[in-house]
């Protein structure tokens, strides 16, 4: 039997990973100008951006990579005056592998020790992922993306692949 | 009846006669049923003896139940090879092959067995006394050999383990009536429930008794319950798993062995509740008699389960004997399987022992406060058992027989309780340890509570599940408990009898069959002083094996108790570890094996490197990169020549992708920067950059890089690509922990940007012919400065920084470019003749010029003075991490090691790095050693760089370093061997 996932990597995006010195960085970010509304916990779908609440003092917001430039320049002009924040264009950090199908979580398990249940669509958070650190993020009911550093992803892929028991094995032994 | 299972009972039993299973042993072919065990399938074909003895090579059987039976050893052969199995837990499957251990040349006729002659000098600890003359390396092969168990398999299996995680409200751990009880309760209340046994199916003592619930037989009402919790969506049930370790964060470790619905070896859980009942039952203790190990002495426990599980009768005639009410149970099994009893020999007196319907209406011998002081075998099974009297020990009386069942009590599961550092104590009652005070959110329920009645089990884990999940606000809904119909139980009353033998001749009265200790081996411990217990347990071995003190712990306690005339109590007990059973190391590693053991970083130029002959080399932080570049002919070292000639000549290009790099912003991030840096960075202007140490809290070298400005209050700052990880903790843990009131920002960059480091003499001319908008010029990007533009079209941050002593333009992309990067510059530097060089070229060009490395000079020993590096020390700072230890230090040291170049004497010697040190003026004491040594072509010699005692007062004093028994004179000199005033890194 095999676990019934499909585990596929995501198209590049512009990631920028912002943190506050306040605790509040949500409120931060709003009166710096930003116009995207943040909810804690949750990934708001605007027009073009997803922002995902890791912490009081840290968001990733992500973008289409051909939005990386605008983007980033509208950082640059809603924050010119703020100290309180930072924000790092991390778009070649990261790469991200999704894991989709009712048995998404089951296999995640395998690499993530978070309490999974307890994670509901729309939260992201930073993680061990087979002990390397990383973002998880649960998009909707079975739909996890993970965000692993760049040079981690073959092996983050293959390991999700062993664990879903696609037969895989033989080649990487 | 056919020729095999010549013990297989016509009926009963809870195997599936209609699924016959054809299965080896040693080679021969037998077969079994679909529900046997392995053990239940040999017991049925008449084999007694399954492996040798660790030590004496004494034939072995099945003694004990599950994971108890830790003489039901075997190895698993085929193509999942697998030591020490236990035959008692190992469900039999066709085509199952097995072998007996640790026995040659057969298990019946083992040559091994004649240590037993010599027995009597192999006591406890003989290789510790013996053996020593003239090595014991002499003897250790023969002794390792003749001991042991299983074999490691010589290859991997072909099947796959895997590890996972998983959380919980409530972890029941074993299926027996108190936990059934407490995970129904905890499945009603809708907790998230995970129900672990480690035995094939639920039940626990259920499943081989003949207890009736509302008068049906209880197995239903055990399948009943069971169907409800797999139904439900929050519940799991693990079963043929086994909860072996209990670690702090209220985290069990669970191996579940061939998981259902999944074509894997197995899989090890760890497991997260926020409570954890644990339901693990008790393991019957075997009394202590002369040779109590043979095949034919089981417990009384095993017995009924071969014959109420698996329909086996164990033997023709079989002879109680015992300590304690339970025993008694076994009389209708021995009866229904038509085994004649041949008496009961009860410690006790005939008022202790409470007159149940189990043997008032039968004409059996009782001999009451009488023990067995041996078994008498025909070398393969029990024959006879000497009875002795308690009250007149010289009388002796032969009973002939072929089964003694023994119950010596029973010893609760405490071992996982006791693993989360919960207490134990000793309770007079049952004769045995009980949890005490718990440590962590843990329940107990059933008799691992010490409750032996199956209601008070039942009534009880209903009872601690609704207290647990109380604890954890769910509102408990508790299920009415069962009736039980017709107690056949009788009462357990214990009267506490440890062994038959006084342990002061060599016999053969075993309390530890897992590791051969006997009453002989505890005795003479206690007579050489290891009076207390965790010490007894280290030099007897006694509860270290297999067992994990199941079974050998509670007597071994009782008999040193015995000895030193004190309460078992005051003997106290040894502290449980996990594994409380063995783990393969495959289930531990799950899929993490092959090559992703230890998975490496790549830069984005990875296949470019490989597909150019690079020899891939780790260079810190599980980075690879370019060792070196070899062509068609080459040696290695001619690889690392012609690298070094091309930067120190013409042109040259690397990848320094690896380099860690942390972003660092906010209106304290130059203050954060002072603080971990020694020298003081004021004044530097955006675009500039300027060279740092890094010292740890005791003033010594942690880290070197240098950190460039880019805005007003935003740096960059870089570190050793292998130091990235420890100065991202050490930042971390800075402004969070240590001045969490500091306004700054650290986002770790490392993997962000791809690096391409253009260097030598022709760097700068070459760069020019780029496409690109960067001024190369030296007014506009001098040394230690940096520009940001476009090159090819890609946006570019170069950096004037140099780690090979040469002109050296860091250019740093986004990764997506890295590699479009690297193949531009080498297409328009083919005329230019540019050579790739890996970091073999980069170590030798940082030793001409005396630049540090992580882990060579800076190996943690040494402050920034012992370096050279005394005005990197800004002695003028308020403070930096480090400062005050360093002062100290100097203060009360002064002769350090301290930052030497070394200069073999013949030019052409090359010194083992590491090699030590000493003065050569007849003291051959190390005072330093040899950091690095190279082949330089510079200098067309090789030179070395060292940490010497006081070493920049001996520059030009001749020492020996000592390379592998050889001495090798070198001449001490100054560390910098090419261009000392730094004209050319600076052009």
């Amino acid at each position: 039997m095999t676990y019934e996932v499909s585990i596929n990597r995501c198209h590049q995006q512009a990631i920028f990973d912002i943190r506050g010195i306040r605790p509040d960085l949500d409120s931060s970010l709003i009166e710096s100008g930003m116009t995207a509304r943040v909810e804690k916990g949750k990934i708001v779908l605007s027009d073009e951006l997803e922002i995902l609440q890791l912490g009081p003092r840290r968001i990733l917001v992500k973008t289409a990579l051909e939005n990386e430039q605008q983007v980033e320049q509208d950082f640059r002009a809603a924050l010119i005056d703020t100290r309180r924040l930072s924000v790092v264009n991390v778009s070649d950090l990261y790469l991200g592998v999704q894991l989709t199908g009712p048995d998404a979580l089951e296999v995640l398990a395998h690499a993530v020790p978070l309490d999974l249940y307890e994670f509901p669509p729309g939260s992201g958070t930073s993680s061990a992922v087979f002990s390397l650190t990383a973002i998880v993020i649960c998009e909707a009911m079975n739909r996890y993306v993970l965000l692993v550093e760049r040079s981690y992803l073959d092996y983050v892929q293959k390991r999700l692949r062993v664990c879903a028991l696609t037969g895989e094995t033989a080649k990487w032994q | 009846m056919s020729k095999f299972n010549s013990r297989r009972l016509p009926s009963g039993g809870h195997i599936d006669r209609n699924h016959p299973l054809k299965f080896l042993f040693n080679g021969k072919e037998l077969s079994g049923y679909r529900e046997d065990t392995l053990a239940s399938a040999l017991m049925a074909n008449g084999i007694d003896i399954l492996s040798r003895s660790f030590k004496y090579h004494r034939p072995r059987g099945i003694q004990n139940r599950g994971y108890a039976d830790v003489t039901s050893m075997v190895q698993l052969c085929g193509k999942n090879e697998s030591p020490n199995v236990l035959a008692s837990i190992q469900p039999l499957y066709e085509g199952l092959s097995a072998r007996s251990v640790n026995c040659w040349p057969s298990v019946n006729f083992d040559i091994g067995a004649s240590l037993s002659a010599f027995s009597s000098v192999l006591p406890s600890g003989f290789y510790y006394k013996t053996f020593m003359w003239p090595s014991w390396h002499l003897f250790e092969p023969v002794i390792r050999r003749a001991a042991g168990f299983g074999r490691a398999p010589a290859k991997k299996p072909e099947e796959l383990y895997l590890s996972r995680f998983d959380h919980c409200d409530i972890l029941v751990v074993g299926s027996g009536p108190a936990g059934l009880m407490a995970a129904l309760c905890a499945a009603r209340s809708g907790a998230r429930t995970i129900l672990v046994d480690e035995m094939t199916g639920p039940g626990g003592s259920l499943r081989y008794t003949d207890a009736k619930f509302d008068d049906r037989p209880a197995l239903n009402w055990v399948r009943q319950v069971v169907s409800e919790l797999e139904d439900s969506a929050h519940v799991k049930c693990l079963w043929n798993a086994t909860a072996w370790g209990y670690q702090e964060g209220n985290m069990v470790c669970v191996t579940e062995r061939e998981p259902q619905h999944l074509d894997i070896l197995g899989r090890n859980w760890k497991i997260w509740a926020k409570r954890v009942i644990l339901a693990t039952g008790a393991i019957e203790r075997p009394i202590v008699f002369e040779n109590n190990d043979v095949p034919g002495v089981m417990m009384c426990s095993a017995v009924m389960e071969a014959i109420n599980s698996h329909a086996v009768a164990p033997g023709k005639k079989a002879l109680v004997f015992t300590n304690n009410g339970s025993a008694y149970q076994v009389l209708p099994y021995l009866d229904n399987a038509g085994i004649e009893l041949a008496g009961i020999i009860d410690t006790r007196t005939t008022e202790q022992i409470h007159r149940s319907e189990l043997i008032r209406d039968r004409s059996v011998e009782v001999l009451t406060q009488s023990f067995v002081r041996k078994v008498v075998a025909n070398g393969k099974r029990v024959q006879s058992a000497i009875v002795c009297s308690r009250d007149n020990q010289s009388f002796d009386r032969k009973i002939e027989c072929d089964l003694v069942c023994v119950s010596g009590g029973w010893n609760p599961g405490v071992h996982l309780f006791s693993q989360s550092r919960g207490s134990l104590r000793y309770e007079d009652s049952i004769a045995s340890f009980l949890p005490d005070q718990a440590i962590q959110a843990t329940h107990c329920a059933g008799a691992v509570n010490g409750t032996m009645d199956l209601a008070g089990c039942l009534a009880e884990g209903a009872q601690v599940s609704a207290k647990a999940l109380s604890a954890i606000g769910i509102q408990a809904q508790v299920p009415a408990v069962a009736k039980l119909s017709d107690s056949t139980q009788t009462k357990y009353h214990i009267e506490p009898f440890w062994s038959s033998t006084t342990g002061d001749r060599p016999q053969k009265a075993f309390v530890d069959m897992a590791g051969d200790v006997t009453v002989f081996d505890l005795r003479l411990a206690l007579r050489e002083g290891f009076g207390e217990v965790e010490h007894l347990k280290r030099y007897t071995t006694n509860g270290m094996g297999l067992d994990q003190g199941k079974t050998a712990n509670v007597n071994a306690i009782g008999i040193i108790a015995h000895h030193l005339n004190c309460h078992p109590a005051e003997v106290g007990t040894t502290t449980f570890r996990p594994p409380y059973t063995p783990v393969e190391f495959g289930a531990i590693a799950g899929s993490q094996f092959g090559e992703v053991v230890l998975p490496y970083r790549h830069t984005p130029m990875k296949n470019w490197h490989k597909s150019h002959g690079a020899v891939m080399y780790e260079a810190g932080a599980r980075w690879q990169r370019p060792g070196y570049y070899l062509k068609a002919g080459e040696s290695m070292n001619d690889a690392i020549k012609r690298e070094c000639q091309a930067v120190r000549n013409q042109l040259a290009i690397y990848d320094g992708s690896p380099l860690g790099k942390f972003q660092i912003q906010g209106t304290d991030a130059l203050r954060l920067i002072n603080l971990v840096y020694t020298n003081c960075f004021d004044g530097l202007q955006i675009g500039q950059g300027r060279y740092g140490v890094m010292l740890n809290e005791e003033g010594l070298v942690f880290d070197d890089g240098v950190s460039f400005r880019l805005d007003d209050d935003q740096y960059l700052l870089s570190c050793s690509t292998g130091g990235a990880p420890a100065v991202e903790r050490k930042l971390d843990k800075f402004i969070n922990v240590e001045c969490p009131e500091l306004d700054v920002l650290i986002t770790p960059v490392t993997s962000q940007w791809a690096n391409a480091t253009v260097c030598g003499p022709l760097a700068r001319q070459f760069l020019q012919t780029a496409d690109s908008d960067i001024d190369w010029s030296l007014d506009a990007l001098p040394f230690m400065h940096m520009q940001q533009g476009n090159l090819a079209g890609i946006p570019v941050r170069v950096f004037r920084v140099s780690f090979t002593g040469e002109l050296s333009f860091e250019i740093n992309v986004p990764s997506r470019y890295g590699l479009e990067l690297w193949e531009y510059l080498m297409e328009i530097g083919q005329p230019w003749n540019i050579c790739p060089i890996g970091s073999e070229a980069n170590h030798v060009l940082r030793v001409e010029k005396g630049f540090l490395s992580l882990a060579h000079e800076v190996d943690g020993t040494v402050d920034p003075i012992d370096l050279g590096l005394g005005w990197i020390v800004n002695r003028k700072k308020s403070d930096f991490i480090g400062k005050r230890a360093m002062e100290i230090r100097r203060q009360n040291q002064p002769e350090r090691h301290e930052l030497v170049g070394l200069l073999p004497q013949d030019p052409k010697t090359l010194i083992q790095e590491g090699a030590p040190i000493a003065s050569g003026r007849g003291h051959t004491q190390s005072e330093g050693f040899v950091s690095a040594c190279v082949w330089s072509g510079s200098c067309d010699r090789t030179i070395a760089l060292g940490l010497l005692s006081n070493g920049r007062a001996r520059f030009g004093e001749t020492v020996l370093a000592w390379d592998c028994g050889k001495s090798i004179p070198v001449v001490v000199s100054k560390p910098v061997f090419y261009d000392a005033q730094g004209e050319r890194l600076r052009m």
